[in-house]
């Protein structure tokens, strides 16, 4: 069992199985060797690592992608639309909490669920219109006018004619 | 930007108040870079500043020995510059990325203990949430906002993985200074490099410097990149107009080679699946790809300059290598692929596809004329047309200019066939050269005629032809070409006899050539001993037309029959029936084969299953000769009507078979062959002449489109 200690001072204790889909811990796992010592995560709350642990829960015993990433090069960069059915009930959060598994993942090194929230990012993306792009993200409009139709005009070789 | 305030203390130490941009990894969005206080011209500050790193290759070779001062100046123009040619002018100058990067490390290289500074993530995120009314709520990311860590460099997590765990410093090391300086959110992560042993050159210690410093940069803007990249075009093309900010993430060259990758993975090699929903692009077949020996070329000719991102700029780096490659779009090349701007060539290829599928899309028309009678067979690579005529000589062209470069004289009889090695001399006078050579005059005039004008005398490649001819004969010659210069000569190295009858057609690979003939038969020779291997009997007429593709034969003759043979054991495997009249021709690519008859049809076969998938009808008279591209999905056919069609293959979904264009009153007469590559079609006729349609006139970076 490890212990983890998030940054709001939770202390998770999870299987060593589970908690090594995290490659940053694997690796720290390894050079520590066993120890009754929690591992400070500063960087994820606790509210995020409950989700990762869910994730890491549901997939563990998969394999790790491999270390030689020419071998599967092409896995992601597969269809974004890809997502298991699990994956995607799993990844249904609000946004905040999007992009906070993102970085969590990032920042543990789990890549099939960055991966999974990568993917879920550009398909909140796909197929929508600037306006539709900024209401989603609540970005405001920073072009002027004569800008937007210079981009416009720019992008003119990818127009249907 | 209000929140800009809200950044935690732990970021005073590094640049708290840089504006959005500073984490950004193609800031140069701006054409002229006005430089504020932080900004110092980039490369003085960095030589200065920045210790010596190797490059994160992906397969984390030194690229540049420690010392050299080039790298750097590269790796910053290649952080900050990279897309200054093609930004729009209206974009406000921001201190840079490298910038960033140049602070951060000059307060570190200070001896301060506070190494780590990260760009402002606030401005990320806003980024994406901007002028949130959430006001100064602040986002929950922000309360813990060092998800930096030395594991992930840009837009993939695992790509120091394969080294990662002999090179990092010691975790504990890493683990327990953070325990030290708990609270500090930054802590967990920090390394007093300052209390690590000097570099000492090692490999592993060097390059696991590097990915710390390219950790703290890539972080969020790397993710919002890796996002963009999964997009389709139309996306992608969205979201530059969705924000200044968003502008220049989407048009970063990553996120180009993304949806670039996306087409290529998307071949659609006769079945591979495209689902009808997923292409709205509505661009036509994909499977586009470079051809990375002719980047190579391009790089050294010094023309189309504008595909890549940091030409002209750090022209005197000891080689082309990119410092960072990613291991996911890295294909056996070692000229990193974020080297080239994706955007432009994405532009570039999409117009080649439309000028291919508009009918107002007229290609440029070069007629070559030399041959004293009938051309009938040519094929052609890069740089060269070659030609076989009923004059009995093989004649070389220049693809660009028409010239004629060479004679060759030997066949007793018509020239009726033929094959070479293509580019034999492209790719070893590269690769000879990429490492031998000086800094580049980045003023040196552009142009084809005086590229390495100063260059030692260069070795001659060595390449192959074969040739038949109705003087029942093969000659196999050898090519000799220098790379600079266009001059070819061949020299006849064997003269195959065996046939009792002229040679129609004719295929080699690497173990063999084949030779079919008017006698009925085909020849199969052995390509290393140029000894008869195999006859294969079996048809009844002619055998007009061949093909060949891992290791098998497929035969088309005037008997209205195909079959399939094996060449090792020359057995044949299948018989294929349905052509209502003598087939002409045929070609034999991956798992289909295209045959073209006098009953004016082309049909589109199965090899592994015998079955019909499609009829191409349309021709009028008999069909002479085909070219395939399971690629692109492209057939081109070319028939005694005197058109020369151009027809796609796509998986059923799509539409099946259908045609895209068609050139008519391109020869007098009868044409007797045609050959496409990705941006031109080359057809010889009984009227004397070639015919090139050149669709790649004015496309920046065409040349390398494979």
């Amino acid at each position: 069992m490890v212990h983890l200690v998030t940054s709001d001072n939770v202390e998770f204790v999870v299987d060593k199985e589970v908690v090594e889909r995290s490659v940053l811990i694997k690796n720290m796992l390894e050079d520590v060797g066993e120890t009754d010592q929690s591992i400070p995560l500063a960087n994820v709350s606790s509210a995020v690592l409950r989700k990762v642990i869910e994730y890491c829960e549901h997939h563990r015993g998969e394999p790790l992608p491999s270390a030689d990433a020419d071998q599967n090069q092409d896995e992601t960069r597969k269809r974004t639309t890809d997502i298991s059915e699990w994956d995607q009930k799993f990844i249904t959060v609000d946004q905040e909490m999007l992009f906070e598994i993102i970085l969590a993942a990032n920042y543990l090194d789990i890549k099939s669920l960055l991966d999974v929230g990568c993917k879920t990012v550009a398909n909140m993306i796909k197929g929508k219109t600037p306006d539709e792009i900024r209401r989603l993200f609540n970005i405001v409009n920073d072009f002027t006018p004569e800008e937007e139709a210079q981009i416009k005009k720019e992008n003119e070789w990818a127009e249907d004619r | 930007m209000g929140s800009r305030r809200t950044v935690p203390d732990f970021y005073r130490g590094g640049s708290p108040s840089t504006p959005y941009y500073t984490a950004h990894p193609s800031p140069a969005a701006t054409p002229e870079p006005h430089s504020d206080d932080e900004q110092q011209p980039i490369a003085a500050t960095l030589g200065h500043s920045r210790p010596p790193s190797p490059a994160p290759t992906a397969d984390f070779s030194m690229i540049s020995p420690p010392s050299s001062p080039s790298y750097i100046q590269y790796h910053s123009q290649f952080l900050s510059a990279q897309q200054g040619r093609n930004t729009l002018p209206f974009f406000r100058t921001s201190p840079t990325r490298t910038s960033t990067h140049l602070r951060s490390h000059s307060i570190a290289s200070g001896g301060s203990t506070k190494r780590r500074v990260r760009p402002n993530i606030t401005k990320l995120w806003e980024s994406i949430s901007s002028p949130s009314p959430r006001g100064s709520k602040s986002s929950p990311i922000l309360k813990h906002p060092s998800p930096i860590h030395r594991h992930f460099p840009r837009s993939s997590p695992n790509i120091l993985r394969a080294k990662r765990k002999t090179k990092r410093p010691s975790v504990s090391g890493v683990f327990y200074c953070g325990s030290r300086v708990q609270g500090n959110t930054n802590g967990d992560v920090h390394v007093d490099y300052g209390a690590l042993d000097p570099l000492d050159g090692e490999e592993g210690e060097l390059v696991d410097h590097e990915g710390y410093f390219d950790a703290i940069q890539c972080d969020l803007t790397e993710l919002i990149l890796h996002i963009f990249s999964l997009l389709p075009m139309r996306s992608v093309l969205a979201c530059m107009l969705v924000s200044h900010s968003f502008y220049t993430l989407a048009k970063d060259t990553s996120v180009w080679l993304g949806v670039w990758k996306g087409r290529e993975d998307e071949g659609v090699y006769g079945f591979s699946l495209l689902e009808d929903s997923e292409d709205v692009e509505g661009d036509g077949p994909s499977g586009w790809a470079v051809d990375w020996d002719r980047v190579k070329a391009l790089r050294h000719s010094r023309r189309s300059r504008g595909i890549f991102i940091d030409e002209g700029i750090n022209a005197n780096r000891p080689s082309i290598y990119i410092p960072y490659a990613d291991p996911i779009l890295r294909r056996g090349t070692n000229l990193g692929p974020l080297r080239l701007n994706w955007h432009t060539l994405y532009r570039s290829r999409a117009t080649l596809e439309r000028r291919w599928r508009d009918p107002r899309g007229e290609p440029r028309v070069m007629r070559i004329e030399g041959h004293g009678d009938s051309v009938y067979c040519l094929d052609f690579d890069s740089r060269r047309i070659i030609t076989g005529s009923r004059d009995r000589t093989i004649k070389v062209w220049c693809i660009r200019t028409g010239e004629c470069l060479a004679t060759f004289e030997a066949h007793l009889g018509s020239v009726l066939c033929l094959k070479f090695e293509k580019d034999f001399d492209a790719k070893r006078s590269y690769s000879r050269r990429s490492f031998s050579r000086g800094p580049i005059n980045s003023e040196e005039e552009e142009g084809g005629a005086n590229e390495d004008a100063n260059e030692g005398e260069e070795e001659e490649s060595h390449g192959m032809m074969v040739s038949g001819s109705s003087d029942c004969t093969v000659r196999v010659w050898d090519l000799y070409s220098k790379h600079r210069g266009s001059g070819i000569r061949a020299d006849v190295r064997a003269i195959l006899r065996g046939h009792s009858g002229g040679v129609l057609d004719l295929r080699m690979d690497e173990n063999w050539i084949v030779s079919c003939s008017k006698d009925a038969l085909i020849n199969v020779y052995s390509r290393s001993t140029l000894t008869l291997h195999a006859v294969l009997r079996g048809h009844e007429g002619p055998v007009n037309a061949i093909g060949l593709e891992g290791g098998r034969v497929v035969s088309a003759s005037g008997d209205g029959r195909m079959m399939l043979w094996d060449a090792a054991s020359g057995r044949c495997e299948r018989v294929f029936e349905g052509h209502e009249r003598g087939l002409a021709c045929i070609e034999f690519k991956d798992d289909l084969i295209l045959s073209g008859s006098n009953d004016c049809t082309i049909k589109l076969w199965r090899a592994s299953t015998g079955e019909c998938l499609h009829t191409f009808a349309g021709h009028t008279l008999l069909v002479r000769a085909l070219c395939f591209d399971p690629k692109t999905g492209y057939v081109v056919s070319a028939s005694y009507d005197r058109s020369v069609r151009v027809w796609e293959w796509r998986e059923p979904a799509r539409g099946v078979g259908k045609l895209v264009r068609e050139f008519r009153d391109l020869h007098a007469s009868h044409i007797f062959d045609v050959k496409f590559d990705v941006g031109r079609i080359v057809s010889t006729s009984h009227d004397q002449k070639i015919v090139v349609l050149d669709f790649t006139d004015g496309i920046e970076g065409s040349e390398i489109f494979v």
